[in-house]
């Protein structure tokens, strides 16, 4: 086994090292998961103390702003790095705290303007959501694969909860496949270069193993976390899951669904991306695939919630080609795709939940019908939202686009080419669900009522995407400066 | 150049609409007609800070842009900026779009009691987004507010309702079209340093490469421009939508697809233009004839017409792609003129429904200023002498009647394709003729139905414009011509450039080489003193080659329409 003899001790140790360094914790770079943490605890003691749930609900909101507005401040003084070599906070782990605590405010305000026989049954949701958001920070910070394997369980655990029943057992089934194929992919890794960092991977494995030769051990251990974590990022040819599990899920858990999980799975992702030459390659089409087959899955979906589980599907797909394509063109492109996108499919979860009315009724797109002349400024968010989706200029999706592509063209023109068939399937469903929303007169259902907090998401979501765009100079160069912090 | 002074009045042109659409959003519904007040005093407002485009004007022979906003940067990491300006061509679409919207509104008022707000809101977005179109500079610029006015258009022509059929082919028409220009945008800012016409036409890409970009400009132009076999979205809307709609998707819309052929895809794509001229000038010959014998086949109003401008905007563009000047001069005529025929005869003419109420051969005993309008708004689409389109069709024809299949290639049978080319051409003209005398015939009828004399007052500064462009064309082409000139000049420098990047540096002009065979030769174009051959060749460019000589053939289509060239 190669490499084997330079640190033993590391995979036997992994748990104990973690367990053993928590006062380690105790650093600026910990403050945003520490702070998520400790808004968890209250959340479950205040649950306790049978405490409002409005209350509840404004920690949790609370917790989330300050562990993103801590993340951003620890990065920008200078004071955040490494936690005992496991874990650190950089520029871009802090975009994607920023990213994944903003997934959980929405989550919140969404739960918020849900009828409230819909809201959330247990108060405790609001622990389980933020501990979403704490799995997926860890794996954002890790550099180690125990916090990245121990994130991810923690997300998923947390995740399973909080969709509902009907569809956990198929969540926790998949997931745990995922794991198992994720560990396994980490173990023969070790094998091959001898460390469980995964910092250095592949200055490990260039000394290990000669120029020009193919390590058989490192190239399976990377097609099996890539197998892995690809399920976890509902990328094809493993992505069949997610629809069942979106149309069954409990609709305010649905942004965490579509927007943390494919983005915690990148930052998983980005640690094996070179230890296999063809793997970037192999990336590229496999998120290409997906963007064709999640934008075709959309439009042939007679649910609102399938329909965004398609659109969650291709989305991925961009996110992992542009995060395959991001060497040669900076970091800027993925994470403004990532906001781009989030900020659509937020729009459009909250969409679907201001349509469903009853909670065992699962929302479908012909109950938008009329939905522009009976709720305008939601059918102009929700318009706004699927046409950014399709690209159209100046809306923040378009430039996302347009930054990640025009990157891509070069190493990868086919996968390219396949995305840009994939914008075509994407403005036939933004044609259908306006028309839908617009051109149909509207059905004769009970509509619920669409609470300010709905109306206020998908508005300022929608809003943010056309600000986004408007402003994307500024923003990309944001994002270059903040994600340059090493 | 900016003769203003560094002012912005294109910007201010594209924003007075921007704004006038927002304020009638958020205007309070209950406030029906001073809402409505309100959009036609903003679009008039626009058409007549339009006005000082024509009295600001600048003769200048060199046909540069004038009224130049920018190019200021807007995402400088991607080559994309804010840069307006205006040529020759684009001024009278601008002019036109501005007079439009005002009539449109006033003539929307009775049917839009239930969708006020919404018909004013998306006109004024319409108009915002075709000024922005042409007269931006910057493709990625053209993209958002083409794709813009795609959209917009749509949810204005399904304000009262659109069967699925029709909106399909609708969406799939504009899904395509979206794909093929972002496909050209991914490239081109991957290559270019900027996206705007100055960095697209110096130093043309390869051969492969401009090909494929050509085709997927051409093509997302063309399905925009309603081009043969690319029109069924078109017949569809002119089917199903609302009248204001009818009228902006085919003045506006449609104005949008040629202005792009002609600003981009020209200058952009030199080699690939002389290349595919001959045979994008055969499609769009065939497309012809098919529109203008589908339009005599049609049975309502609103079809014989979709399908008669479907015919002329395939003509407009043989006279694009025939690269002469007479040839580009009649197009924008066409343009010009066919807009303005269509949005009288869409004003005036009976709707698909008005005329299933109406028997076809009734009784009209009234004389009323409806069937007045009708008629010349007839008669200006027949091509009387007097009328822009007659000045738009002659011109094109002369110009086409010196176009060549093989210039330069003696043993090629270039006298039996001209023979039927000719043929094919002149049944195509003849056929959409008789169209336009059928549907008048069976449209009269329905002229005296009630609100047609206000309808047929809003149409007269219409009558007045094709009046003035008939009876005073140099008024028009000398504006018209200088940008002419100058973008046949860009496409023979562009070729120039490629040539001189094919020849060894030190090479005489005898020892030229010649090119791949899997390029395009042209040098055929250029012979060895460096400009084009100016009896022969596909591209008469630059001087005042406008005397004709051509032979007695030339002369036959233009007699079959009663038009005398001379």
């Amino acid at each position: 086994m190669p490499g084997a003899h330079l640190d033993c001790a590391a995979p036997l140790g992994g748990v104990s090292i973690v367990t053993a360094r928590l006062s380690a914790l105790a650093q600026p770079a910990s403050v945003p998961l520490l702070a998520l943490l400790a808004c968890a605890v209250c959340v479950l003691l205040l649950d306790l103390g049978r405490a409002p749930r409005r209350l509840m609900a404004a920690l949790s909101l609370t917790g989330l702003i300050i562990a993103a507005a801590m993340a951003v401040i620890v990065v920008t003084s200078g004071q955040g790095g490494s936690i005992q070599g496991i874990m650190s906070l950089d520029g871009s782990s802090a975009l994607f705290v920023l990213f994944f605590c903003g997934v959980g405010a929405a989550c919140l305000l969404t739960e918020q303007g849900m009828p409230a026989a819909l809201g959330m049954r247990d108060a405790s949701g609001y622990a389980l959501l933020l501990l979403a958001a704490s799995g997926s920070t860890i794996v954002a910070q890790s550099n180690h694969w125990m916090p990245t394997i121990i994130g991810m369980a923690v997300l998923h655990v947390s995740l399973a909860a909080l969709i509902g029943s009907q569809s956990a057992w198929l969540y926790v089934l998949v997931q745990g496949l995922s794991q198992a194929l994720t560990l396994f992919g980490a173990v023969l890794l070790y094998g091959a270069t001898g460390t469980m960092q995964t910092g250095g991977l592949l200055d490990v494995l260039a000394r290990s193993v000669p120029q020009g030769t193919a390590n058989s051990l490192a190239v399976l251990g990377t097609g099996l976390v890539i197998a892995g974590v690809c399920t976890s990022m509902v990328i094809a040819p493993f992505h069949i899951w997610l629809r069942r599990a979106c149309r069954h899920a409990w609709v305010p858990a649905g942004p965490m669904l579509s927007l943390a999980l494919p983005a915690t799975a990148v930052a998983a992702l980005a640690h094996v991306r070179h230890t296999w030459t063809a793997a970037s390659d192999l990336l590229a089409l496999l998120g290409s695939m997906s963007v064709i087959l999640g934008y075709v899955d959309a439009l042939r979906s007679r649910s609102l919630p399938g329909a965004l589980a398609g659109v969650t599907i291709a989305q991925s797909g961009c996110l992992l080609l542009a995060w395959v394509a991001a060497p040669d063109s900076g970091w800027v492109p993925p994470f403004y795709l990532m906001g781009s996108s989030g900020l659509a499919i937020v729009s459009l979860w909250a969409l679907a939940a201001s349509v469903q009315s009853e909670a065992n009724r699962e929302p479908a797109v012909d109950d938008l019908a009329g939905l522009g002349q009976r709720r305008p400024w939601l059918g102009a968010a929700a318009t706004l939202s699927l046409l950014s989706i399709a690209a159209l200029p100046p809306l923040a999706g378009s430039i996302a686009l347009l930054a990640f592509l025009r990157s891509a063209a070069a190493a990868y023109s086919g996968a390219v080419g396949m995305v840009l068939a994939g914008v075509g399937v994407a403005w036939l469903l933004t044609g259908r669900w306006t028309w839908t929303m617009w051109m149909r007169p509207p059905t004769d259902r009970q509509w619920a009522r669409t609470t300010p907090e709905l109306l206020l998401l998908a508005v300022l979501s929608a809003g943010g995407l056309v600000l986004a765009g408007i402003c994307a100079e500024m923003l990309m160069r944001w994002i270059a400066g903040l994600s340059a912090i090493v | 150049m900016n003769q203003l002074g560094g002012f912005p009045l294109l910007t201010l042109i594209v924003a007075v609409p921007v704004l006038g659409a927002a304020i009638v959003l958020f205007l309070r519904p209950a406030r029906g007609d001073t809402l409505r007040w309100l959009a036609v005093l903003v679009a008039s407002a626009d058409f007549f800070i339009s006005l000082f485009l024509y009295m600001g004007w600048v003769p200048d022979l060199s046909g540069t842009v004038q009224f130049q906003d920018g190019p200021w940067p807007w995402i400088p990491s991607l080559g994309i900026q804010h840069h307006l300006a205006i040529d020759g061509v684009n001024v009278h679409l601008v002019g036109l779009t501005t007079l439009l919207a005002p009539l449109v509104l006033l003539a929307a008022w009775p049917h839009s009691t239930s969708t006020g707000r919404a018909t004013a809101f998306w006109v004024l977005i319409l108009e915002a987004s075709t000024l922005g179109a042409l007269t931006t500079r910057d493709l990625a610029c053209f993209a958002l507010f083409w794709l813009t006015a795609l959209v917009s258009a749509f949810l204005l022509a399904g304000l009262t309702g659109y069967p699925s059929g029709a909106a399909a082919h609708y969406i799939a028409a504009m899904a395509i079209a979206a794909v093929l220009m972002l496909a050209c945008l991914v490239y081109l800012s991957g290559v270019r340093p900027g996206l705007d016409i100055p960095n697209l036409s110096t130093n043309p890409l390869p051969w492969q490469t401009q090909a494929w970009l050509f085709w997927a400009m051409t093509l997302a132009m063309g399905i925009t421009s309603a081009l043969c076999p690319f029109h069924l979205w078109y017949i569809d809307t002119q089917r199903h939508a609302s009248p204001p709609a009818r009228v902006l998707i085919s003045v506006m819309l449609l104005n949008i697809g040629c202005c792009g052929l002609i600003r981009f895809c020209l200058p952009a794509f030199p080699l690939a233009v002389t290349r595919f001229a001959p045979a994008l000038v055969l499609l769009s010959t065939i497309g012809l004839a098919y529109a203008a014998v589908r339009a005599l086949g049609q049975r309502t109003f609103p079809s014989a017409l979709a399908y008669w401008n479907v015919a002329q905007m395939n003509l407009a563009l043989i006279g694009i792609f025939s690269l002469q000047n007479l040839g580009l001069h009649g197009a924008t005529f066409l343009i010009v003129g066919r807009a303005l025929s269509t949005a009288i005869l869409l004003l005036v003419g009976p709707t698909q429904d008005e005329q299933q109420r109406v028997p076809s051969h009734g009784a009209n005993p009234h004389g009323n200023a409806g069937r007045l309008v009708l008629l010349l708004g007839f008669l200006s689409a027949l091509a009387i002498p007097g009328s822009v389109e007659f000045i738009a069709q002659s011109t094109l024809v002369l110009g086409m009647m010196r176009w060549r299949w093989q210039p330069d290639n003696p043993g090629a049978p270039s006298a039996v394709w001209d023979w039927l080319w000719y043929a094919l051409f002149a049944f195509g003209l003849l056929v959409s003729a008789w169209t336009l005398l059928r549907s008048y015939s069976h449209s009269l009828p329905s002229t005296s139905r009630p609100g047609t004399r206000r309808q047929a007052l809003l149409t007269v500064p219409l009558l007045l414009v094709t009046l003035l462009a008939g009876v005073r064309p140099s008024v028009f082409s000398d504006m018209i011509g200088p940008t002419v000139h100058r973008l046949l000049g860009e496409i023979m420098s562009g070729l120039e450039t490629d040539l001189r990047q094919k020849a060894p540096p030190a090479s005489s002009p005898e020892e030229m080489p010649s090119p791949p065979s899997d390029q395009p030769d042209t040098t055929q174009w250029l012979p060895a003193h460096g400009h084009p051959p100016m009896a022969s060749a596909s591209i008469t460019v630059l001087g005042p080659e406008y005397v004709i000589s051509c032979p007695a053939r030339t002369w036959i289509a233009p007699l079959l329409l009663g038009v005398c060239p001379s």
